[in-house]
This record gives C-alpha cells, sequence and structure tokens, in this order.
C-alpha cells in the first residue's frame, strides 16, 4: 500500500512538472517550429536579448516586484505589530477586511482599479501598478509577519523593561532580531506575488508600460515566439529560487518555543 | 534591604474588581508568599508591585517611598516569569549581563558580577550556551541570576517551579530558599501550591478572590486559620458546624470544646480541627487514657496508605466525613467498618468565620 | 461601587490608541484606495446605463443585473464557467486526496518535506508560463502528438488545444497544488489512534477509508474546493490560451467588457453579480467548516 501510495505521487509530480520541463527543454531548441527532437541551442536566449518589449517589461516587473516589497513589507510589519500585540475594539474586523484582497477574484479586483483609476485621473502604468502590487501583497505579508509574532514569546519584551530596557530599547534589542527571519520571508513572499502576478497587471498596464506576464500574454496571442520559452525559464528559475530561500526562512523563524 | 507595601491597591479588568483594596507589607530581606487559587489576583498583584501593569487604585512604595508612577524599566525590579523569557538569541552570559549593561556597568565589573550571579545559581561555566541547549531546571536558574545580578530592590518570582517535574521542584525549592538568604533581596513568591508556600515562606498571604484573607507566618496561618477558605486551601481541616455555648459548639456530631474565643451563645459557629490533630482509639489500640478535652464516635471508611503517613476516611454520627492523618508508627490502627473513637484537645479546635 | 476608575486610565488609554492608529492607518489607507474604494465604484457603475464620463448626466438602471435574462447567450456562458469550474474541482478533488493522503501517510521525515516543496513548488512559479507550457505539450506537433506518433506512425496529426479539455487539463494543472494542501494539511491532522481504534474494533480498510479517514479529510476536500472553484469561474488567461475560440467564459465575457467592448456598467455589473457567487460560496462554506481559517 505504502508502495503504492510512493508510486502515484510521483506519477502526480511528473504531471505537475511536465508542461514545465518541455517548455524548458524548447527554449534550449534550435527549432523555430518546435519539431522534436531536440536540438541543442542557445539562439533563443540570444534573440531574447535583442527584444526589446519583452526586455522593457522584465525591467518593469522587477522594479515593482523590488517596490511592492519594500512598502508592503513595510505597511504590512507595522499593521502586524498592532494587530498582534494589541488588544482593541475592531481588531477581529480589520482582520477580516484583510481578506478581500485574496478572497475576491483578480479579475473583479483588477478590473475595478481600471474603473477607479481611470474615473480619478490615477490611470494606467507602472505607478498604477505598483498601487494594485503593494495592495496584492499586504494581506500576505500581514499574516506571515503576524504569524512570526505570535511565535515569540510576548514576556520577553516585559522581561527587558525589568531589566532596565526601555519599551523602545525593548523592541529593537529582543523583538526585532527574534523577527527580523519572518520579516525577511515576508519580503520575499511579496516579491514573489508582484513577480507573478498577471490579472491585474493586464489591467493596469499600457501599451507602453507592462510587465513581463503580461507581455508574455500579449505575445502568446500574437503568435508563438520562442524567446517566450527563453525568458520563461529565466522566470522559473528566478521564482524557484525565491521560493527556496523563501521556505529556508520559514524554517529557521518559524520554530516554536525556542527557549 | 527594602521594605515594599502595597497600599490599598484596586484594579479593574474588564469590569471584573480583579483586586479589592488590598494592602500588604513585605518585611525587608524576607521571602513572602502570595498563596491563591487561580483567579485570585496573586498574580496581578505581583505584576502590579513590579510595575508591569499600573494599579487603578492605591500606591506601591519601597521604603516609604511613592513608586506607583515610576515606570518599570525604572523601578530596578528583578522579575522572573513563570516562563523564564530567557532571550532566545543571546547566550547565558549575555542573558544575565543585559540588565547590567543598561545600569551602565560594564566591561570587566560587568563580568565579575556576572560570575557571581552564576556562581550563586551553581551555573558557572555554562556562560557560553543558548537557552534552547539548558534543561528546564538550568534556564530556571538563568533566569533567577538575570533577576538577582542587578541588586534589585524588590526580587519577584510569578509561579517559577509550576514547569518543573516534582523531584526537581523540591530541589529547587531549596535552592530558592538558599539564593534568597544569600542575597538577603525582599522577596515576593506567587504561587497556588501551598507545600511551596508552606516551605519557602518567611510570610504568607492568601488571596481569594482580590482580597487578602489571611496574613502571617507559615504556622501562624496553618495553626489558626482564620477563615473556612484559609483552612481549606493551606492544608486540610474537618470542619464542625452548630450553635455556640459555653466553651465550645454543639454540633450534630457532639459538643465540640474550643480553648478560643467563641461569638455569642445561641449563634452559628464553625470549628476547623486539622486531621493530624486527631488521635485514632480503637479496638486494636492498645491505650484509650488522654487528657484530650473532644471525643467523638466514628465508623472507618476507608484507608489511604502512603509509606509513612496513613489517611483515614471517617465517617460522624451525624454522618459527615472526617479526616485524620495519623503516622504509621503502629501497623494498622483501624479498619473499614469498624467503630473507633477520635480525640483531640480543645487547643487544636479553632473557631473560624465561614 | 462607588469608586471611579476611569479617569485615571483615560490618558494612556488615549495615548494607546493614537498609536494603534498610526500603524494600521497606512496599510488601510492603502487597501482602502486600491480595494475598497475601487470596489465601490465599480459597484456604482454597474447601476449606470453608460460609464460617467463625458458631459451627459447619470442615468440609473438595473438593465446590466437583468443581463442574463436579456441577453440569454450570458446564460450558456455562465453554464459553460461553472462547468469548467466543475470538472476542474472534481478532478482535482480525485486527483489531489490520494496524492495527500499518500504524502501524509507513506512518506515520512525528509522525504516528505522535499515532496511537499515539490508539490507547492510550482503553484509559486507563473501561472502564464505553465499555461503557456501546456500548449507546447497539447498542440499539433507537440509532445503528446510526438509520443502517439511514437507509437502509431500513421495516425493524423493530433492536437487537444483550442478544446474544452484543454482548458479543464491547464486549469487542474494549475490548482491541483491546492487541493493537495488543503488534503494534506487535514490528512497529516489525522491521529493515528483513531484508524488504530477502528481496526481494534475489527474495521478492514475500506471501511477505515470511508468512516475514518474521509470524514476527517472533508475540512481539507472543501476548503480546497473554495480554493479551486472560485478563481476558475472567473478565469479568463486559461480558456483563451488554451480554449481559442472555445474558450468563452464568465472571466472572458466580463475582461472583453472592459478591454473591448468598453461596456463598463455591464462588465461591473457582471463582477458584482459573479461575486455574489462567490460571497455565497463562502457562507455556506464557513457553515460546513470549523472556525480554523477565520480565526486567523
Amino acid at each position: 500500500m505504502i508502495a503504492f501510495g510512493r508510486i502515484y505521487l510521483v506519477v502526480i509530480i511528473t504531471f505537475l512538472y511536465l508542461p514545465i520541463a518541455v517548455m524548458v527543454a524548447m527554449a534550449f531548441n534550435e527549432s523555430e517550429l518546435y519539431t522534436l527532437p531536440i536540438e541543442p541551442s542557445l539562439r533563443w536566449f540570444a534573440k531574447l536579448a535583442a527584444n526589446a518589449p519583452l526586455l522593457s517589461a522584465s525591467r518593469n516587473s522587477l522594479l515593482i516586484a523590488f517596490a511592492t516589497s519594500a512598502i508592503a513589507t513595510a505597511l504590512g510589519a507595522m499593521a502586524a505589530l498592532a494587530l498582534e500585540r494589541r488588544q482593541f475594539r475592531g481588531r477581529t474586523l480589520l482582520r477580516l477586511l484583510l481578506l478581500p484582497p485574496i478572497a475576491i477574484p483578480w479579475l473583479i479586483i483588477g478590473t475595478a482599479m481600471l474603473v477607479f483609476f481611470f474615473w480619478t485621473g490615477i490611470g494606467r502604468g507602472l505607478h498604477a501598478l505598483l498601487i494594485g502590487h503593494v495592495a496584492l501583497a499586504i494581506p500576505y505579508v500581514v499574516l506571515i509577519v503576524g504569524a512570526g509574532l505570535q511565535t515569540l514569546q510576548a514576556d520577553l519584551e516585559e522581561a527587558a523593561m525589568s531589566l532596565g530596557s526601555t519599551p523602545v530599547h525593548a523592541f529593537f534589542m529582543i523583538t526585532l532580531p527574534l523577527w527580523l527571519p519572518s520579516v525577511a520571508a515576508a519580503a520575499l513572499f511579496a516579491f514573489a506575488v508582484s513577480l507573478d502576478q498577471f490579472v491585474i497587471s493586464y489591467f493596469l498596464s499600457t501599451p507602453g508600460v507592462s510587465t513581463l506576464p503580461v507581455e508574455i500574454y500579449s505575445s502568446i496571442r500574437k503568435g508563438f515566439t520562442p524567446e517566450i520559452n527563453a525568458i520563461s525559464t529565466i522566470f522559473l528559475a528566478v521564482s524557484s529560487a525565491l521560493i527556496f530561500v523563501f521556505a529556508q526562512l520559514s524554517n529557521l523563524g518559524g520554530k516554536r518555543g525556542s527557549g | 534591604m527594602v521594605r515594599v507595601e502595597a497600599c490599598s491597591i484596586g484594579k479593574l479588568y474588564g469590569g471584573v474588581l480583579v483586586l479589592d483594596q488590598v494592602s500588604v507589607a513585605f518585611q525587608p530581606g524576607l521571602l513572602t508568599s502570595l498563596l491563591g487559587p487561580s483567579g485570585s489576583g496573586k498574580t496581578t498583584l505581583l505584576r502590579v508591585i513590579g510595575g508591569f501593569v499600573a494599579p487603578d487604585e492605591g500606591e506601591i512604595r519601597f521604603n516609604g517611598e511613592d513608586v506607583t508612577s515610576v515606570p518599570l524599566w525604572r523601578r530596578n525590579v528583578g522579575m522572573v516569569f513563570q516562563s523564564y523569557a530567557l532571550f532566545p538569541h543571546m547566550t547565558v552570559e549575555q542573558n544575565v549581563v543585559f540588565g547590567l549593561n543598561r545600569r551602565g556597568v560594564r566591561g570587566e565589573a560587568a563580568r565579575k558580577e556576572t560570575a557571581r550571579a552564576l556562581e550563586m545559581v551553581r551555573l558557572t561555566g555554562l556562560e557560553r550556551r543558548r537557552p534552547k541547549e539548558l534543561s528546564g531546571g538550568q534556564q530556571q536558574r538563568v533566569a533567577l541570576a538575570r533577576a538577582i545580578v542587578t541588586n534589585p530592590r524588590v526580587l519577584l518570582l510569578d509561579e517559577p517551579l509550576s514547569a518543573l517535574d516534582r523531584r526537581l521542584r523540591q530541589d529547587m525549592q531549596i535552592e530558592l530558599r538558599r539564593i534568597q538568604r544569600e542575597s538577603g533581596l525582599t522577596t515576593v513568591f506567587v504561587t497556588h501550591d501551598q507545600e511551596e508556600a508552606l516551605t519557602l515562606s518567611d510570610s504568607v498571604a492568601i488571596l481569594d478572590r482580590g482580597k487578602i484573607v489571611q496574613e502571617g507566618t507559615p504556622g501562624a496561618i496553618y495553626e489558626r486559620p482564620r477563615t473556612r477558605f484559609a483552612a481549606s486551601f493551606l492544608g486540610d481541616a474537618n470542619f464542625f458546624t452548630g450553635r455556640a455555648t459555653q466553651g465550645g459548639v454543639e454540633t450534630a456530631a457532639g459538643l465540640i470544646l474550643t480553648g478560643y474565643a467563641l461569638p455569642p451563645i445561641g449563634t452559628s459557629a464553625t470549628i476547623a480541627v486539622r486531621p493530624e490533630k486527631m488521635k485514632i482509639f480503637g479496638a486494636r489500640s492498645a491505650d484509650f487514657e488522654t487528657s484530650d478535652e473532644n471525643k467523638i464516635q466514628a465508623v472507618v471508611a476507608e484507608i489511604v496508605y502512603a509509606g509513612a503517613v496513613s489517611t483515614i476516611l471517617l465517617k460522624s454520627a451525624d454522618g459527615g466525613q472526617i479526616k485524620v492523618l495519623t503516622q504509621n508508627r503502629e501497623m494498622s490502627l483501624a479498619a473499614p467498618g469498624e467503630c473507633v473513637s477520635l480525640a483531640w484537645s480543645a487547643a487544636h479546635s479553632v473557631v473560624i468565620e465561614d | 461601587m462607588s469608586r471611579d476608575f476611569r479617569a485615571l486610565t483615560r490618558p494612556a488609554l488615549a495615548r494607546r490608541r493614537w498609536a494603534i492608529a498610526a500603524l494600521v492607518a497606512p496599510a488601510y489607507g492603502w487597501l482602502t484606495l486600491a480595494v475598497f474604494l475601487p470596489l465601490s465604484a465599480m459597484l456604482f457603475f454597474s447601476f449606470l446605463k453608460a460609464a460617467p464620463f463625458g458631459t451627459r448626466p447619470l442615468q440609473f438602471t438595473i438593465d446590466n443585473y437583468l443581463a442574463f435574462v436579456r441577453r440569454p447567450y450570458l446564460v450558456d456562458v455562465a453554464w459553460t464557467s461553472i462547468q469548467i469550474g466543475l470538472w476542474t474541482t472534481g478532478l482535482s478533488a480525485l486527483i489531489g486526496l490520494p496524492a495527500a493522503m499518500a504524502l501524509a501517510r507513506a512518506t515520512k521525515g525528509r522525504s516528505q518535506q522535499v515532496l511537499f516543496l515539490l508539490i507547492v513548488l510550482p503553484f509559486w512559479t507563473n501561472g502564464l508560463v505553465r499555461v503557456f507550457s501546456w500548449t507546447m505539450v497539447l498542440r499539433e506537433g507537440g509532445v503528446l502528438d510526438y509520443a502517439l506518433h511514437l507509437v502509431a506512425p500513421p495516425a493524423p496529426p493530433f492536437s487537444l488545444l483550442y478544446s474544452f479539455p484543454a482548458i479543464v487539463i491547464g486549469l487542474v494543472h494549475a490548482y491541483l497544488p491546492y487541493m493537495i494542501l488543503t488534503c494534506y494539511l487535514s490528512a497529516a491532522a489525522i491521529d493515528e489512534a483513531y484508524i488504530e481504534a477502528a481496526r481494534s474494533l475489527g474495521a478492514r480498510n475500506p471501511m477505515i477509508f470511508a468512516k475514518v479517514i474521509l470524514p476527517l479529510c472533508l475540512p481539507g476536500l472543501i476548503s480546497g474546493s473554495i480554493l479551486i472553484f472560485v478563481p476558475v469561474i472567473g478565469s479568463f488567461m486559461e480558456p483563451r490560451i488554451l480554449g481559442g475560440r472555445v474558450g468563452v467564459t464568465m472571466g472572458t465575457m466580463i475582461e472583453d467588457q472592459f478591454v473591448q467592448a468598453f461596456n463598463w456598467p455591464l462588465g461591473a455589473a457582471l463582477s458584482f453579480t459573479m461575486l455574489g457567487v462567490v460571497l455565497l460560496l463562502f457562507g455556506v462554506s464557513s457553515r460546513v467548516l470549523p472556525r480554523r481559517i477565520l480565526a486567523q
């Protein structure tokens, strides 16, 4: 029974990775029409370097991802400090308000943003993309950072204060260092969320300013160009690396009851 | 050595009066226990004394000086938390020296003080370890060393032994006592364990639902409990309720004589007798001669054997349960179902308020 | 109780409230600007006859919400979306639950962690990229076609692309990890003691599965189903890329209103209708599920 279970898992994992493997293989395939068998070549990566729209979209994606990560982490961490550490009326309500951005289908949020930004003159473009991405990332940050705070013993700061630390000193010397792995993990998560975001970006992009996923989508709709495989492969490698680091950080920061 | 006083402390939490006009004095250099069931307010009182939480009413005084408005970080108290609250990202040495650094003591002087404190708790040699590498007992000692190294005005302990297993607990009780005496710090110790309170304290204050029920030395409270609560919480007691007469109380189990002051004749009165103060005389006992004023009949219900002592549960004439604690000097003083006599002196009949 | 405690605590409370407000305001202000106000604006739009740009006066109507009555083809589109949702969710459950159980019970320790990470990893790679990679597999001349011709050379060119099954395959591939994750959390939490107890009472494996394991995995199945069904009925990217002309769903319809037809009020109304369905589903499922998820 156990062996059967393991085999089944391997089958599932094969299913999950098959198309991705195919795509990566095609990125290194000489043939323009994706004909098999595979002839190894770096041709498409070279062509990629000359593909201006894809490159500029990649730059935008990275830029926005960095900015989103920084802003969302800062805002989300502050909010989490209040939500986790303090009891106050309306806390449950605030917690519930974090759900809509995650629970409501992105199609609805994306179109709503489009409508509202157009109407109020905010418009589309890099600034709109940033506003949208940060809004999506904030709930995730609050969740991750909040969970990290929960694993911290509440009386550590009190102990520091009893030994002569002012509240501020206690926060910086005790809470912050122990909290940092969670904050870093959240920042990474926000980065990944922004990098992979498609739907919202789709509605908030303009023909000149878009992100990589949106650009890939347009390219697919217009017709296949193999550079898409190349850039997707690079993209995949970056995302995987990020998530790997995130997993490592979560393991370090999230362990309960450490002393 | 600092004299600590809590004066008419009141604290309200969400509509509940957690502390109600509580006044206690903690003598300099002595260990006072705050004893009570959960919810009695003892931990809250401890936190008010330390400055972790501000009282809604009343004052805290150190050597007569009002420190109620002095914030926690300037009050110079040493606190040992129930969870120890050791800083996980610092070594033992860094944990202990933390308070010293905050007070401006650094370098060689700090290291010397730290070494002295660690020696006092018998943890020399573990300076470089992290809290998670230590056992529960060791963590507790580090917490203690950290609290006393700064020579605080008062040492506060919040049920510090509750996380330890029984054998370790007993060992630590003795250790704690020694350390407290050596350091000479005025100490407030919170516990719900009455045996712990009896073992460690110079003085005990019993709390129930936000009020001080009784205060005094362990012996005084144990021998002369003032209320039913105090009598039941600290140790065990047999209660006899009836009408007060001259020199005693007329109860359904018989006339109980007492040497203590009674309420007016005819009113309701209750007497408490500790289980170990009663002697059993029965079919198997050698002598029946006793100068004890009180004698009643009872039937043995059950005998709980515990090696050195036995607890004997009996039913009195009116059906009430009586508990007697006796040393097992002789084998089997009685057997279940036997009718025996219980005797105790009037001096051990304590009149209590109900 | 004649004493008034409040006078002493009021200034401290006020200071705390300011501190909390300052910490929370930036994040929630951002969310208001980016999510709550836009949603309100769209709700407002859904009741208009035409988008309020330009000089014409505002005209209110509920026609947009009656779109399903006025335009019967929308019912077909909605039905397609629901079918896609049901197929995707159903297949994900069928495939995912055994995988989750295998992961929870047939593996241990290090290998369990690695397998878990492998299963979760794809769903953090770019969704668009994954859908695109399916076109490589399904199209004429793609992997499936190639494999088929290896086995049966004379067969005609085979393409699964631009069909209903293609859409479902792509969606299942994208969302399967959600189901495996939620079911795994439920399955891993099953105390071995329950199974042993059932065995000691004489139950055999099929019975143990039906009466012990399945009911305890139910929360995972339900939350996984919600996590999958909700985004899927709103999806437009996968239907378009994998379905082509066949891929007309509520998602693509709504997208059309905003990007092609510029009938924003209709798009808004359709969106809110879908949102209504989503909220209904959440409401129903939260009654059925324990409160664990909301308690976070």
